[in-house]
């Protein structure tokens, strides 16, 4: 072979390279910068609350501010004694990295009991998709240590079980509730249909070391949407969810515990007659007041229905209040968080404009008979969380996490 | 038998070339800012589908399942866009595979169902998935959130 011939060869296999990487250069340019900064994703990245994916936040009774969230396969505690300022450094949970659901509707959660003990629960990612576990760990000694995490689903085969919630009263009993797929499992083994989840809980009477046996409250659940709870004036739980009614009509229903054993009536709280054979991933948050009041809110897209809803029931879902239509449905208006503080109560959502995602609230005085305007609390241009509603006894604040900026309480004045 | 040497090489280059290129444009799009008004245009006079779905839906499956059925007996143009995000390229990849619809006009949110992306498609849709908008020939669309049925595709 001649020198020229060779010289061709190699023109052409430039020629060849170069369009390929042009091709492949194409492709890179359309995508557009991260939206994640790139300190929370090169290979080195440290635990840190800017990076953090999905953290959960509560006050215990003396007025620290905790802290759950997930960072590269663990769930990280951490607390803040001055609202928000400064944060003590992040504590490990699970020792062992595991995939943990963070993101939209999944997030770890966090409450303290009257004590001082610290619980946390997440959903365990596994490999088949749709699946995971339900985990939870405490640490008795002010969040220094974690102890290590248990499986709550004490059905174990790698099927759904996921969108916990996660309330402990003041006895120090701990509710977890969740959507299991073991009876759609179940249902297919025989070769039967069974549409979306079921809804099941379990509790902890011995302060977190371990759980009863799993109940299960209903088939057919919606199946892709957070579950809610709150703690009654009785100390038992009232939990909240998407459910599907008929065939496909995707409203809300309550049930209240009777006992850690026993639960009353499955309560039908929504009415917008969405029908859709789909995933919303849009669930909904109940609070309940001093006088046993629950309040409730939730996002529906139904035709004639559509956008963010309030309503309450004063007798555990007997009969509910009219249920009111709030925020701006043509600003998309998603993600309602309800709490009820003292003799107000107060409702939190988000909306966006194509540019700018516009932090909301709102307010009532009697109960949530009449309401106050719609504040904007906060406008950014980043990518943001579901925000959420917190208070540490004295003030009601939004959080509202965005990956890359600083964790900062936003105090909701009257 | 030199000279037949060098074109054998020259034309077996070549035609690795064209392969590459063409697996490289057949890869799934990254679906940023601008891109719903280009898939717009490039449909333009003719009716067609966008079928938004995501990995965590068990719904989109069913209509995976469908659509891929539907496309045995007809032309439909389809479009199929993952709001997953670009780190689960490679599982929406063999999704797609395994429904049998990876030579479909397909894209993937560059995040997981980035706001602003959402907007740029529909303002008033809320992330709910399956989504589909369909398209008549003179681009009048319609909204479906949940399953599509066979009857609801463009003919």
């Amino acid at each position: 072979m001649t020198m020229k011939k060779l010289q061709h060869i190699i023109f052409f296999a430039m020629i060849c390279l170069t369009m390929n990487a042009q091709a492949g250069m194409q492709q890179h340019g359309k995508h557009k910068a991260d939206k994640v900064p790139e300190m929370c994703t090169k290979a080195d990245a440290v635990a840190s609350l800017q990076c953090a994916r999905a953290p959960s936040a509560t006050f215990d009774v003396k007025g620290r501010l905790w802290l759950a969230w997930a960072f590269g396969g663990h769930v990280y505690v951490n607390f803040s004694d001055d609202k928000g300022m400064t944060y003590s450094p992040p504590v490990a949970v699970n020792k062992v990295p595991e995939k943990i659901a963070a993101r939209g509707e999944n997030r770890p959660k966090i409450v303290i009991n009257s004590v001082g003990w610290v619980f946390v629960s997440w959903t365990q990612k596994l490999p088949k998709r749709f699946s995971g576990h339900i985990r939870f760990s405490r640490s008795i000694n002010g969040g220094k240590y974690f102890s290590q995490p248990i499986t709550v689903n004490d059905h174990l085969e790698i099927t759904s079980h996921r969108f916990e919630s996660l309330a402990v009263n003041t006895k120090g009993d701990i509710y977890i509730a969740w959507l299991d797929k073991r009876d759609k499992l179940a249902s297919k083994a025989k070769g039967q249909d069974y549409t979306g989840a079921a809804l099941y809980y379990a509790v902890s009477t011995d302060g977190g070391k371990s759980f009863h046996r799993n109940n299960k409250v209903i088939d057919h659940s919606c199946e892709c949407c957070r579950t809610a709870m709150a703690i009654d004036n009785d100390g038992l739980p009232v939990i909240l969810w998407r459910h599907i009614f008929d065939k496909n009509t995707r409203d809300h229903a309550l049930v209240k515990l009777t006992s850690t054993k026993q639960f009353g009536d499955v309560r039908r709280v929504s009415f917008e007659q969405w029908q859709v054979d789909g995933c919303p991933h849009h669930g909904p948050d109940i609070s309940i007041s001093n006088q046993g009041v629950y309040h409730l809110a939730w996002f529906n897209n139904a035709p004639k229905q559509h956008g963010l809803f309030y309503a309450n029931t004063q007798n555990q879902g007997q009969t509910f209040s009219k249920t009111i239509n709030f925020g701006n449905y043509k600003a998309a208006a998603a993600h309602p968080q309800v709490l009820s503080f003292r003799n107000k109560v107060y409702l939190l959502w988000k909306e966006f404009d194509g540019k700018h995602s516009s932090l909301m609230s709102m307010q009532s005085n009697d109960k949530g008979v009449h309401w106050s305007k719609a504040n904007l609390l906060m406008k950014t241009t980043s990518t943001t969380d579901h925000p959420l509603l917190i208070h540490n006894g004295e003030q009601v604040y939004a959080v509202w996490h965005r990956r890359g900026e600083d964790y900062r309480l936003i105090a909701i004045n009257d | 038998m030199i000279k037949h040497w060098y074109r054998t090489v020259v034309f077996g280059l070549l035609t690795a070339c064209t392969i590459g290129n063409v697996i490289a444009e057949s890869l799934i799009k990254s679906f940023t800012q601008g891109s719903h008004t280009e898939i717009v245009k490039q449909y333009q006079g003719k009716p067609f589908v966008i079928a938004l779905w995501s990995l965590d839906c068990p719904s989109c499956y069913k209509e995976l399942t469908m659509l891929a059925e539907e496309r045995q007996k007809r032309n439909i143009n389809l479009v199929l866009i993952s709001v997953d995000g670009a780190e689960a390229k490679n599982e929406v990849e063999a999704v797609l595979k395994k429904y049998a619809l990876q030579t479909v006009d397909a894209w993937l949110f560059e995040e997981h169902s980035l706001q602003t992306l959402r907007y740029e498609i529909d303002p008033l849709w809320y992330g709910e998935v399956p989504r589909s908008y369909i398209f008549d020939k003179g681009h009048q669309r319609t909204a479906v959130s949940g399953v599509l049925t066979p009857d609801q595709l463009p003919n």
